[in-house]
């Protein structure tokens, strides 16, 4: 499912002294079936992108794209309920989503406003659980006393039970340990092979995100700084480095064997895959 | 949905009202919501109007955000307006009592719009310090007080993220049924209060390992002092809360011989 942005701008306490300008006039296209990374200092403007493909907020100027559903000002969403099927967020916190007893009922949630059968819903439960890293004898503990990883595994586990199209990643790897880390990407990366879901993370971790993903939008002040596929995104390095953009540390490092060797070493993003180029090339 | 709550808001920008002392500000809006109850006269409410006015033009915050915060609060209004029609009482009664409850957001809204929140606690402890008398801790109370008035924002931004979360897993908040509606209202309830008792608790950890206790005499640090210009407003609080009772021995002989105190008993 592709989303586009067409002149998309938004303000927050719109028409008051304390207006903030959110997004100014962006216009960007979401890729289908590929990792989509939106990054940028806080206040850029990520949140309010993801709550505004999600219909949770709509436009103050122009027009969302999300699939067939057409977003824009003071116009009530044609069949909301569809959209938000189509589109699942795992948010930051997900202690502000937890309020069942456990953890079945907690990933059954979404699937029963969605209208699952009955059926359908205790198989998905369980399929959602193991996507997620975690075994059956999860389904009946209590969410609010899993560690701070488990935490974020059972909301994304009852984010993906209800299978949406798109699914948004929102700050992801905050808190996590390593081990968690990559289990997360494994799943992100396995999500878009297999399943074939379109999805968009949001980070500050750029060097986690680069990674993994495909293309990148850098956001600054509401306004598009960069935006197409990582290794062009991320070439030029003066140019982000100039806007407060941090560049992720393997891009640096091509950088530098560059600049001092002559020598690129190629696009990469791994950092097993470097050290292989670096044995075979210096 | 609950996406621009300006209620309880400090709005920084200078002023006349910014610059009054914490302690007078605080003092007024206590003559003046006391006068507001009691009083029914026509006189004394328009004055009361009159003075509002003037506070909220001379505060330099823009007339509409004082709206906004009565509009924010309109279901209130609409709830007394029909268990007031219910019980089938004077029309003019209604009236006021909705003037008054609408001055009342007003006039608090000067407060909470031209005070920061350590000039909220000073105020606070101020008013309260003759309960010190009678051994009640007033530097304890005031805090819960100010904590309690700068919490309303906190917790509906708070609800509106958690609303957010609801409604992306297809809690429709808008749309739904009746008993759907009740559901998804405590599916952002129960978290709410989890996460503000969370939070409240985060909160006093990090004030008690800055040293902060409210048993310890403390000191205050001031930027705003009291001058002519509190006396004045504090006096003319005061005159109208005069003219009232004069009047109201004057007319009928009695203090609390008006609609209000013919109502309740």
């Amino acid at each position: 499912m592709e989303i586009v942005f067409e002149n998309v701008s938004y303000s927050y306490l719109a028409g008051t002294p304390l207006q903030v300008d959110a997004l100014k006039d962006i216009s960007t296209t979401i890729k289908s079936n590929e990792i989509n990374a939106i990054i940028g200092p806080s206040g850029s403007g990520k949140s309010t992108m993801i709550e505004m493909i999600n219909g949770l907020i709509l436009p103050t100027k122009g027009i969302v794209h999300v699939g067939k559903h057409r977003l824009r000002n003071n116009i009530r969403i044609v069949n909301s309920n569809r959209l938000r099927f189509d589109i699942g967020v795992v948010f930051q916190n997900p202690e502000e989503q937890f309020f069942c007893k456990t953890v079945k009922k907690e990933i059954e949630f979404g699937m029963k406003y969605f209208e699952y059968k009955i059926d359908q819903i205790e198989k998905r439960t369980k399929d959602a659980l193991k996507m997620v890293g975690l075994d059956e004898s999860f389904l009946n503990r209590d969410p609010f006393k899993l560690s701070g990883g488990e935490k974020r595994r059972v909301a994304i586990a009852s984010v993906l039970a209800f299978n949406p199209e798109v699914i948004i990643f929102d700050e992801p790897t905050n808190g996590l340990d390593t081990t968690s880390k990559d289990m997360l990407i494994k799943l992100i990366k396995l999500l878009k092979t297999k399943y074939k879901k379109t999805i968009i993370v949001v980070s500050h971790d750029v060097d986690t995100l680069y990674k993994f993903v495909d293309n990148v939008i850098i956001l600054s002040n509401g306004r598009i700084l960069s935006e197409g596929n990582k290794y062009e995104v991320f070439k030029n390095i003066d140019y982000l480095t100039e806007n407060g953009v941090k560049v992720p540390q393997i891009v640096e490092f091509i950088d530098k064997v560059k600049n001092k060797t002559g020598k690129y070493l190629g696009d990469i993003d791994d950092i097993n895959d470097l050290i292989k180029e670096i044995y075979q090339n210096v | 949905m609950y996406n621009n709550i300006l209620l309880g808001r400090y709005f920084p920008v200078k002023s006349k009202m910014h610059d009054m002392d914490p302690f007078a500000k605080m003092l007024s809006t206590i003559i003046f919501i006391i006068t507001l109850i009691i009083t029914n006269n026509l006189t004394v409410m328009i004055l009361m109007i009159l003075v509002c006015l003037i506070m909220m033009l001379r505060s330099n915050v823009p007339l509409r955000l004082y709206f906004k915060g009565v509009s924010s609060l309109s279901p209130l209004i609409l709830i007394v307006l029909i268990v007031t029609l219910l019980i089938n009482v004077w029309p003019l009664f209604i009236i006021f009592l909705v003037l008054k409850i609408v001055l009342i957001i007003l006039y608090t809204s000067i407060l909470t719009f031209t005070s920061t929140p350590t000039e909220l606690t000073y105020g606070f402890q101020k008013v309260l310090a003759p309960l010190k008398l009678v051994g009640v801790s007033t530097s304890k109370l005031a805090l819960k007080l100010t904590l309690a008035i700068r919490y309303i924002p906190i917790l509906f931004e708070q609800a509106q993220r958690i609303i957010k979360t609801q409604a992306s897993r297809g809690v429709d908040f808008v749309n739904s049924k009746f008993k759907r509606k009740v559901f998804a209202f405590f599916s952002m309830l129960k978290p709410l209060f989890r996460l503000a008792n969370m939070r409240s608790r985060e909160l006093a950890q990090a004030m008690e390992l800055r040293m902060y206790t409210v048993y310890n005499k403390r000191t205050s640090y001031r930027t705003k002092f009291w001058g002519a210009k509190d006396t004045f407003i504090v006096l003319l609080h005061v005159l109208i809360l005069a003219v009232f009772i004069t009047k109201e021995i004057l007319n009928q002989g009695s203090l609390f011989d008006n609609i209000v105190w013919d109502f309740f008993f």
